[in-house]
């Protein structure tokens, strides 16, 4: 009977707390009533300062006067008053009911709160590596992904853009790679606490800052998704205070930075006549003659530049509105924005159209309601991009200059290779995305210290395309049209328990946290042909239904986590915590795993022997070591599938996709990092400093098989790689001086790279695969003490053979092939007097020596500028744009530099003969086509200039700023190709550095307005 | 008071791990071997996975097969110019091991799921006996078919009998010796030919008990020529071809209606091929190589001309073979307005056309792929005649066949003239269909019939695929001359 009365007391406690807080007011009692104005140095109002009743969660904001009033108040108690860029005050009442107080600017910005995950930090009280990017820094810029804005920015952080196509991907590695698996070097992306794969929805200008948790400390509470780190996205969110508005916009324009030399129809003219002439000599008994088509063409005297018929200058627009404020207990926080960036090369481009919504509700002083929604809409006009078969920039480089775009009768030129202008107008293909988060939350205090937070998500996305290729163009009469749909819904449940307390000496806070995510996929797609007319590009008119496909799949992943940091008297600081990771990818044997980690710091600043040392403001020394891990592999494999389709004579057939591993299980990565974090002169220098170490074990791993097996892989959990880093960051406040501040940044990463240990010890290859028609596929070897993907192919001595004897007199064969004056020269590797497969050797690595950047902002009364630059160095790039336009096949466009090609015996020359016939080929990967991709590039430049209040004030115009910004105003490098940031091959961490068919960076130039209201 | 206010957080803990269910994704979209393999529908479903992969091997069964015979020229300005680097090299015996012609994943595909179909079966319960005899039985056809093809493009390979299930086997074997994987074939062949029906419903295009004693035939002769042979082989062949040649199954095409043989499929005298049909999106390449490419847009699309029929093939049918004009045609002139100008008089190999579409002018590659059918085995029968010394069987085997085709009867004095009669025949009556070259090289006559200075002789085997030497060093030495 009793226990009964207990559970009924529980339920209607509950109710109470959900449902009827409000009764909850009437059981706190209050003392007294404190009010009063906070005001700064100048004695200006501060709005929005938050006052805190100490060791409690009770407090209020200023409102837009810097008044404030804070009710039940104990007589004995103390206010903490705080303001971002202002120092703490703590105010004991001492039974005073009106208690005025002036903020003093903190001069040491390590006040500054952190995000981190689930919570927040003061910067002063971390103990952890963790980089942050203030939302100011990602304003004003012409790229569609929070992720692209992160170059140069930050330390550890490495961002390349895979392409320069509106919308496209952008691979980011934060300290290294650390998995052979596909996709598993990518970072884990949270946007305001939601772990999502869809980051391209999140509008910048409605970033308010974007954290790198670095390090293992930071990290591993998140567990199994996070070796290759997390970036926290944390958007605007309502505050108190008058509702302010902004409106911001810019129209620019957009251009190719860099042509490539391409022949012009004369010289590719000249060059034809050479491939005859080599032809013929080593042909005699079957001697050939000019094309009769390249003889017309010739004759009706064209001379096309194919790029600039593919190429034009290309505008890019944005407009975002954005409205924030709040009441006593309601904050709301809107913005929408619209974006729309057309590609350089034509016929493409994207459009965005993004917005969010969220409100905070203080329904009491103990509950919290709130939610947002995010949602973005976007179109995508795809051009055949990349390497396939249809691919522009590939084919491009391989028109001949003496070619017609049209035929005299106004119909495209069709002539072998594809027109590419007819390929870019004609080719009809559009993605269309729609995607969202939305989330709510309650925050209920318990305690004056114990507050619970119960956080519940979806995020969504469904996107479809379609494609279709008319008859006038590659594909022919076959008229292949194709659609797809992909969907998905993964739902969050995040419960946290978080108890903080502050007292003199201690400053403690723990949270305990349960979380929960499914997601559920599907995908649809299929491919259809022979449809009657152009007319029709969708499938209803097809005749062959060649593919019908769906797939549905789905993963879950239920957490428990823990944290506890605490400060010990300002000085002493630690953080241990604990993840345990259930993933429903992995088999029953393992399907659990722990991801511990820990920190410590020492203010030495703080310490007496450095108190008399003025110009130290900050020394704090860092140290963590923890575990992280990676899950990054297909939903299924561990379960070993069979896959349908094997069909014959109309009948179906199944068959095994792969082998199946009971025992797969997680990477792990365990991580130490040791840093230094100094201020000078009231902070105004500051440096900081990590030394790392990167350890992953049990590598998932797609382990290449011998095909006599019947498998070209399995997936295994063996290996062990490293990387080992140093990363530095200088940031100095130069000149402050009234009208005239003057601020500078520097950062460096230096990353090794090392495989320790191979399943069998044996080197994996790799060779990509190659859509694009007659090319060469680039080798890549990983190999124990060697850096992943190193690339693997034969060397080129830097000569040609000037004649056939010279050729016989070095080799017997290359190739199996006798060889030719007018062939490449390359080095027998192995001595035996033949070029071959044995002659390969590693020839260069796509991985960075260091990469960083540097920025430098200024203002002068109403002026400001800043610069941003990034630089990469020390990689390699396999230029197989170069290969293309180099091949040696006389019908093939040529770049310039092959007006050199050898064509008489004892010529002397760097570059190898041309021929009508394949049998010129000098189609081997070589050392010959791979180039230093260092580069220092200007990323953004932006001048501004902001109208004097004077004049807005009348207009209610709080601040209105023209600018003018450009974006990579300048690239300094040697690569010959468009530009040394691309990534073709993104999904293989074993084959980056290839630079086939891939749009380029532009270089943008726009004007822009910032107004606010 | 404080436990209270904890009740509700409980709560929801509660509620949040019992939901650990998530972790328990089922594939809604894949089969798991924990449900698979268990009815007869499952092993019909895989051995039909063995055919779909053994399918797949035609396009390359047919390049090794012909393109290093005499059979074949590749252009080298004909139609667009399209020429295929890798036949051309190809048709001169140059290789390397880094070609993809030189790898031999589709036929081992094809013998890993045979072994699947053969390892699983066996324990599953079939109601009727006959119907699991008929799957291991097609399984050990399909195994030994391909083991047949890769002997005698490779020679020692690696000798694979079990399915591999699961990751911890040694996977890292060496080759076995070429007479070791004659000795499998054999053994394989003899429970197919023990297991299988004589007949069935789509028997042309599914394995039978005639099509593995066709094959058990050509094993038998080719073995006999090598230095492991067993002296009865040539014998044996002749008995292999006598039980194909009684069945009543098959019947010679009159030769009026030669050219239905390969148009239509499915002809009396066939014994096994492959079904293509481009309605089931089966298409393999053979149209593309032989047709020639239109430009004009009213013609069938399709052609690529990257082979020829070579000259010596051309000029080896006499007046009035009723075989020729399926063999080969010359491009008529009233069609050359279609078709680019340098490809005029041009004589091209006809006996692939695919099927063109009514909308549309896309021509798909879909003729079925013959393996056997009946002259092969007769002719085969001849050769093996000869070489046990029964020159007037063997002439009259020729005889048969020539009549057929309209054809007078041609004598053979001595042993070399009854075999050159024999593998004459077999040139025109099973041109480009992937027989000349194993023909030439089981015989030893390669170097009588390709003498070109840029043709590399003494080179019978292909390469071991690089890409497997790279992932098992094992495999080596690689083969001569490479």
């Amino acid at each position: 009977m009793k226990i009964n009365l207990q559970h009924l007391k529980a339920l209607s406690r509950i109710l109470f707390l959900f449902g009827a807080a409000c009764f909850w007011s009437g059981t706190v009692y209050g003392q007294s009533t404190v009010s009063g104005k906070v005001t700064d140095e100048k004695g200006e109002a501060l709005p929005g300062v938050s006052i805190v009743l100490q060791n409690t969660f009770s407090g209020t904001t200023t409102d837009v006067s810097g008044k404030y009033t804070l009710g039940n108040v104990p007589a004995n108690a103390t206010l903490v008053f705080s303001f971002t860029g202002m120092t703490s005050q703590q105010v004991a009442v001492n039974n005073q009911s009106v208690l005025d107080v002036t903020l003093k600017a903190d001069s040491k910005a390590l006040d500054e709160v952190v995000v981190i995950g689930y919570g927040t930090l003061e910067k002063k009280d971390l103990s952890s590596a963790i980089s942050k990017v203030d939302g100011e820094m990602l304003r004003s810029q012409p790229l569609a992904s929070p992720a692209a804005l992160l170059v140069g920015k930050s330390t550890g952080v490495q961002v390349t853009s895979n392409s320069g196509a509106p919308g496209s991907a952008v691979t980011v590695r934060i300290r290294g790679a650390s998995s052979l698996s596909s996709g598993g070097n990518d970072p884990l992306y949270v946007v305001d606490g939601v772990p999502t794969g869809n980051i391209l929805g999140v509008n910048p200008n409605d970033i308010e800052s974007i954290e790198v948790l670095k390090d293992a400390s930071s990290s591993a509470i998140y567990g199994s998704r996070a070796a290759n780190g997390v970036i926290l996205i944390t958007t605007r969110r309502g505050k108190k205070g008058r509702t302010e508005m902004s409106f911001d916009a810019y129209y620019g324009l957009q251009r190719v930075y860099k042509k490539m030399p391409m022949m012009n129809a004369q010289e590719q003219w000249e060059y034809v006549q050479k491939g005859v002439k080599n032809y013929n000599r080593l042909n005699p008994a079957t001697p050939v003659t000019v094309r009769a088509t390249a003889v017309a063409d010739h004759e009706a005297g064209y001379d096309i530049d194919w790029q600039d018929e593919i190429f034009r200058t290309a505008p890019v627009q944005s407009y975002d509105f954005s409205a924030s404020g709040g009441t006593e207990r309601t904050r709301f926080s809107t913005n929408i924005g619209y974006y729309n960036q057309e590609g350089v090369v034509i016929s493409n481009g994207y459009q965005r159209i993004a917005g969010k919504f969220s409100m905070d509700f203080d329904l009491t002083k103990y509950l919290t309601f709130g939610g947002s929604f995010r949602g973005n809409y976007s179109i995508t006009d795809k051009i055949p991009e990349g390497d396939s078969e249809a691919s522009i920039m590939a084919n491009m480089q391989r028109k001949m200059a003496y070619e017609p775009v049209y035929e005299p009768d106004g119909s495209y030129a069709n002539r072998e290779r594809p027109n590419v202008v007819a390929a870019a107008l004609e080719y009809r293909g559009k993605d269309y995305q729609t995607a969202g988060i939305g989330s709510a939350y309650v925050k209920l205090k318990i305690l004056k210290n114990l507050e619970f937070n119960s956080t519940w998500a979806a995020d969504f996305f469904n996107t479809t395309g379609d494609s279709f290729f008319p008859s006038t163009i590659l594909g022919g009469a076959t008229r292949p049209s194709s659609a797809f749909a992909n969907k998905g819904v993964t739902w969050l449940s995040e419960n946290v328990l978080s108890y903080a307390l502050r007292t003199s000496k201690i400053n403690f806070n723990g949270i305990l946290g349960y979380s929960m995510q499914e997601s559920q996929a599907f995908n649809f797609n299929a491919k259809a042909s022979g449809g009657p007319s152009d007319i029709i590009e969708t499938m209803n008119a097809s005749v062959l239904r060649e593919t019908a496909y769906s797939y549905k799949s789905g993963w879950g992943l239920t957490s428990i986590f823990s944290r506890l940091n605490m400060t010990y008297g300002g000085k002493y600081i630690a953080s241990v915590s604990m993840r345990r990771d259930g993933s429903s990818r992995f088999g029953s044997n393992n399907r659990y795993a722990y991801f511990p980690a820990a920190s410590v710091a020492w203010r030495v600043n703080e310490e007496g022997f450095l108190q008399n040392v003025k110009q130290i403001s900050e020394l704090k020394l860092r140290a963590s070591i923890g575990r992280t891990g990676n899950q990054n592999i297909g939903n299924y494999v561990a379960q070993g599938t069979y896959t349908t389709g094997a069909n014959y004579n109309g009948q179906s057939g199944v068959r095994i996709g792969g082998i199946p591993s009971a025992d797969l299980s997680w990477e792990s990565t365990d991580q130490t990092d040791a840093g230094l974090d100094l201020g000078l002169f009231d902070n105004r220098v500051n440096f900081s400093a990590d030394l790392y170490k990167k350890v992953t074990n049990g590598l998932l791993f797609s382990m290449p098989l011998p095909q006599y097996t019947g498998f070209s892989s399995y997936w295994t959990n063996l290996g062990e790689i490293q990387n080992t880093g140093l990363e530095l960051a200088l940031n100095g406040d130069i000149i402050r001086k009234g009208d005239l501040n003057w601020s500078a940044g520097a950062n460096i990463s230096f990353n090794k790279n090392k495989v320790n240990q191979l399943p069998n010890g044996a080197p994996i290859l790799v060779t990509t695969a190659t859509d694009v028609y007659y090319t060469v596929n680039a080798t890549f070897m990983t190999q124990e003490q060697l850096p992943i993907g190193q690339f693997y192919g034969l060397r080129w001595t830097g000569e040609v053979y000037p004649t056939d004897e010279s050729a016989k007199a070095h080799v017997a064969s290359i190739m199996g092939q006798a060889p030719v004056g007018g062939s490449l020269k390359y080095e027998d590797f192995n001595g035996d007097g033949k070029i071959d497969a044995n002659d390969r050797q590693l020839i260069g690595s796509p991985h960075p020596k260091f990469f960083g950047g540097f920025n430098t902002q200024a203002s002068w009364k109403n002026f400001d500028l800043s610069l941003q630059f990034s630089f990469v160095y020390g990689n390699t790039m396999f230029n197989q744009m170069r290969f293309l336009a180099s091949r040696g096949f006389a019908y093939d466009g040529a770049r310039k530099e092959r007006v050199d090609a050898w064509s008489e015996p004892g010529q002397i020359t760097t570059e190898h003969k041309v021929s009508t016939s394949t049998d010129a080929r000098d189609n081997q990967f070589s050392s010959k086509y791979l180039e230093d991709a260092s580069y220092l590039r200007l990323n953004n430049l932006n001048i501004g200039y902001s109208f004097p209040e004077k004049l807005t004030k009348p207009l209610n115009i709080q601040r209105l700023r023209v600018y003018f910004s450009a974006q990579n105003l300048f690239t300094i490098t040697k690569y010959l190709g468009y530009d040394p940031e691309v990534n073709a091959k993104a999904g293989d961490i074993r084959t980056q550095g290839v630079d086939i068919g891939m749009i380029p960076q532009v270089s943008t130039y726009m004007l822009g307005v910032n107004l606010k209201f | 008071m404080k436990a209270f206010k904890l009740t509700p957080i409980l709560v929801l803990f509660l509620l949040a791990t019992s939901c650990e269910r998530i972790l328990d994704q089922k594939p809604l979209s894949d089969i798991t071997q924990a449900n698979f393999w268990n009815t007869p529908k499952d092993a019909e479903a895989g051995l039909i996975a063995v055919y779909n992969l053994h399918m797949n091997t035609a396009y390359t069964a047919f390049q090794l097969g012909e393109i290093r015979s005499d059979n074949l020229e590749m252009p080298t300005k004909w139609g667009y110019e399209m020429v295929n680097p890798q036949s051309a090299d190809l048709n001169n015996n140059i290789l390397s091991p880094v070609d993809g012609i030189a790898s031999w994943v589709s036929f081992f595909n094809v013998v890993s799921r045979a072994n699947e179909v053969l390892f699983f079966t066996e324990k599953i319960n079939f109601a009727d006996q006959v119907d699991k005899n008929r799957v291991l039985g097609e399984a050990y056809f399909l195994r030994a078919h391909s083991y047949f093809t890769m002997a005698k493009n490779w020679g020692a390979v690696p000798l694979i009998t079990l399915p591999f299930a699961s990751q911890g086997e040694d996977m890292y074997v060496e080759r076995t010796p070429v007479n070791l994987i004659y000795d499998q074939i054999i053994k394989d062949l003899e429970q197919a030919e023990t297991l299988l029906p004589v007949t069935r419903t789509d028997q042309r295009v599914r394995a039978t008990k005639g099509a593995a004693q066709a094959l058990f035939c050509d094993v038998l002769l080719t073995r006999g020529y090598s230095t492991f042979a067993k002296t009865d082989d040539f014998a044996k062949a002749i008995e292999k071809a006598n039980l194909v040649i009684a069945n009543t199954n098959y019947k010679l095409v009159s030769g009026a209606a030669y050219a239905s043989i390969f148009r239509d499929g499915n002809s009396s005298e066939s014994i096994f091929e492959l079904a293509f049909n481009f309605n089931n999106l089966a298409t393999h390449a053979l149209s593309n190589f032989f047709l020639p490419r239109a430009y004009n847009k009213f013609r069938p699309y399709g052609g690529e001309t990257l082979m020829l029929p070579s000259h010596s093939l051309v000029n080896a049918f006499e007046a009035g073979d009723l075989r020729a004009p399926t063999t080969f045609t010359v491009l008529r002139a009233e069609d050359e307005q279609y078709y680019d100008a340098n490809v005029k008089g041009m004589t091209y190999g006809n006996k692939y056309l695919g099927t063109v579409t009514n909308v549309g002018v896309q021509r798909y590659s879909d003729d079925n792929y013959i393996i056997y059918r009946l002259p092969d085995v007769m002719l085969m029968k001849a050769e093996a005649l000869v070489q046990t010394g029964n020159l007037p069987d063997a002439v009259a085997i020729v005889t048969q066949i020539r009549a057929r085709a309209g054809l007078a009867a041609k004598a053979a004095a001595t042993k070399d003239a009854a075999l050159a009669l024999v593998l004459d025949e077999r040139k025109k009556e099973l041109a480009f269909e992937g027989k000349r070259w194993y023909d030439l090289m089981r015989t030893n006559k390669v170097s009588t019939f390709r003498t070109e200075t840029s043709f590399i002789q003494n080179r019978f085997l292909l390469p071991v695929p690089q890409a497997e030497v790279d992932r098992n060093a094992k495999l080596l030495p690689q083969n001569p001359t490479y």
